[in-house]
């Protein structure tokens, strides 16, 4: 066990010099800098005294060959330095840090309702295949996600969000005006209140795959030959269907929850944008916007350490609910 | 012909005759396509789906003869113009510039006709004395926050949602094809690197790079959105084809072209890539419903297909900075409806392809 997780964190390097590499490459590559876009996207002649381009490309080693300057990414890289923001003049790393908690509470909680409803629908569509809510429940999944969540979003906005229609839901940010003054469980209920729209927004969309997975694995399960030898031996029917047949279904599902943390991270940096929260989606945005080369870095390694945990942890679960999958080569 | 196909023929001949002879018409087997498209065309909601993508073509290729501020043909003056309606900006008769149908209709003297788009008004005519208009006659689906009329942009966006959908899938097709055939078939080193290629790909929040790209490229056009999705988009394709030539690289059919002298390149385009290539349609047409959601989803946050370009993204993000203060509802309902029928009609024949090609399914 010990050795599988060396060998599999091991392996997570060469992915992750992969990923970054390609991400350094492309964004030095392409046409543009932090000089250009300090001043305000394109640099008009004579805006900046060529001395003062010059001192500042210089002292940002814009003019290295991209290789020299990954190579010296990567090695402040090593000793956990992602280098500062050179926009704010603050490190990378803390600013991160400051958002990283918003974001990954959006998304666990976005997972959490998504396997909340998914599963359950997922179920009753294997039990009743063929029945009309089955049918029912598969279009409603299918519309869903095929809508686009910035357009619900807008439309949400726009309706419940207090402007000439109703006034149902908080639209700006992750709390009220008078959060400071409320207690403890009030400041509670005020960022869950101002977190179920952007949580749906971020979530509905993966509903239709969470229960189609679910439903498959089911199928496949549920036609088993022990399965029918436990209806044969007189159980229940929710007995078979929730004591005998779940457990087995469930493994699939894992594989599935492993492919959601990068789906969940791209589609945060709209619903952030859309309900002005500060989260790393956001602040990704913001890096984007002023080619703030150092912190698009930093955003994209973390990212990527976030997804390859989220496959390790998937796998490592697989391991420990199939006994027949073992992570350690039998000799 | 030679000795061998006489021979064969005859063979077949005979076999046919004792199928009559058994009582049972010689048996015509049917090509797969058409066994997929019969299957296919069983569900209704396949065929309404695959006609609404026809539908939404058909608007793109004309949506210069759907809305425009020209007249398809006019007489004015003693001057005939023809299809002043598909001249470039600069091109365009300065005479005939007008800012609504009726305008233009007011000009019409004696003798002079004009016959006109539907819509009547171009995507990029500016008309700031009628900003932010609900629908009306006139405006069937009401004008942006600049005067301009949002039927003219949704039909031209359009334009820019296929475009991007279709160019961008293709590219990553092929990338896809080429390297996950290279991997495939050859093993080895490069099987490797490709695999390698395609894990780094799928753990990249793809999101954040295409984003990355698009924010940073000086003077982003659409070529670069086409490019951009293209790039990133091709390691299913890769993976499918790859698993693919490793099923069918050790068949005996694989073997005999081999045997017959077959060459390398022969064997991967002939043989083997159109034994995978239905799954690679499915793939596609998913692709581009989700090409269609990237692009529109990088208009909306500004990184998209520059403006004054319409695009159905371009004017999610004008409804969202008028939501709140102006309730101009129009803006959000008509181009995001277009942006999910769009994307539900190629996620829905994508569907009803894959089912139709799943033989467990077939009946």
């Amino acid at each position: 066990m010990g050795t599988y997780l060396a060998r599999r964190l091991l392996l997570m390097i060469p992915t992750l010099l992969g990923i970054t590499l390609v991400t350094f490459v492309v964004i030095r590559l392409a046409p543009g800098d932090p000089v250009s876009a300090a001043m305000g996207g394109d640099l008009q002649p004579g805006a900046m005294s060529a001395e003062a381009i010059e001192h500042f490309r210089r002292e940002m080693h814009l003019d290295d060959p991209v290789l020299v300057q990954y190579g010296r990414w990567v090695g402040r890289l090593v000793t956990l330095d992602l280098g500062t923001s050179w926009r704010t003049g603050r490190s990378v790393l803390e600013q991160i840090a400051e958002r990283m908690p918003v974001t990954m509470g959006l998304g666990g909680a976005a997972l959490f309702f998504v396997y909340l409803l998914g599963l359950p629908l997922g179920i009753l569509s294997a039990v009743k295949q063929g029945s009309a809510s089955d049918r029912i429940s598969t279009v409603i999944l299918f519309v869903l996600y095929s809508l686009p969540s910035f357009w619900v979003g807008t439309l949400a906005i726009l309706y419940l969000g207090g402007g000439k229609y109703w006034d149902l839901i908080p639209v700006q940010g992750l709390r009220s005006p008078g959060h400071e003054e409320m207690g403890w469980i009030g400041q509670a209920l005020d960022v869950v209140w101002h977190a179920a729209t952007p949580v749906v927004l971020l979530g509905y969309a993966s509903l239709a795959s969470v229960s189609r997975y679910m439903r498959t694995g089911m199928l496949e399960v549920i036609r088993q030959d022990y399965i029918r030898t436990a209806r044969a031996k007189g159980l229940g029917e929710r007995v078979v269907v929730f004591k005998h047949a779940l457990r087995n279904s469930l493994i699939p599902i894992l594989s599935h929850l492993g492919l959601m943390v990068p789906f969940l991270i791209g589609g945060s940096v709209i619903v952030e944008r859309l309900f002005g929260i500060p989260g790393m989606g956001q602040l990704m945005f913001q890096a984007i916007l002023t080619r703030d080369y150092s912190l698009i870095m930093g955003i994209t390694t973390v990212t990527a350490i976030l997804t390859m945990l989220g496959i390790l942890i998937t796998d490592l679960l697989y391991a420990a609910v199939d006994p027949r999958i073992s992570l350690v080569e039998k000799k | 012909m030679s000795r061998g196909t006489a021979q064969r023929l005859a063979e077949r001949e005979e076999r046919s005759l004792e199928q009559v002879e058994a009582g049972g018409a010689p048996r015509r087997t049917r090509g797969y396509g058409r066994m997929v498209w019969e299957q296919f065309r069983r569900s209704k909601l396949n065929l309404a789906a695959a006609a609404l993508i026809g539908l939404l073509a058909l608007v793109a290729v004309s949506a210069d003869f759907l809305a425009s501020d020209m007249p398809i043909a006019m007489r004015w003056q003693g001057q005939l113009y023809v299809l002043p309606n598909l001249l470039p900006d600069a091109k365009r008769p300065p005479e005939l510039r007008r800012h609504s149908p009726a305008e233009l209709r007011a000009l019409l003297g004696e003798g002079d006709w004009a016959l006109l788009t539907p819509i009547g008004r171009g995507p990029l005519d500016i008309d700031v004395t009628r900003r932010l208009q609900p629908p009306s006659a006139a405006e069937p689906l009401g004008t942006d926050g600049l005067g301009r009329s949002v039927a003219a942009r949704v039909v031209h966006g359009s334009r820019i949602s296929l475009a991007v959908g279709v160019v961008s899938v293709s590219l990553y097709v092929l990338i896809g094809i080429l390297l996950g055939a290279l991997a495939g078939y050859y093993r080895g080193w490069i099987d490797v690197l490709v695999s390698r290629l395609v894990e780094v790909m799928m753990v990249f929040p793809t999101f954040f790079l295409i984003l990355a790209i698009m924010g940073i490229v000086e003077r982003p056009t659409i070529w670069h959105v086409m490019l951009v999705i293209g790039l990133t988009g091709w390691p299913g394709v890769a993976r499918l084809i790859r698993g693919e030539i490793l099923r069918v690289r050790e068949l005996d059919y694989v073997a005999a072209t081999r045997a017959l002298g077959g060459s390398d390149g022969r064997i991967v385009l002939r043989h083997v890539i159109p034994n995978a290539i239905g799954p690679v349609f499915v793939a596609a047409t998913f692709g581009v419903a989700g090409a269609i959601l990237t692009e529109s989803s990088l208009s909306f946050l500004g990184f998209g297909t520059p403006p004054p370009t319409a695009s159905w993204g371009e004017l999610l993000t004008q409804a969202y900075d008028h939501a709140v203060t102006s309730g101009a509802w129009w803006l959000t309902v008509f181009p995001g409806l277009a942006i999910f029928l769009t994307v539900t009609a190629y996620n829905l024949v994508g569907e009803g392809m894959r089912d139709a090609m799943d033989p467990r399914l077939r009946r």
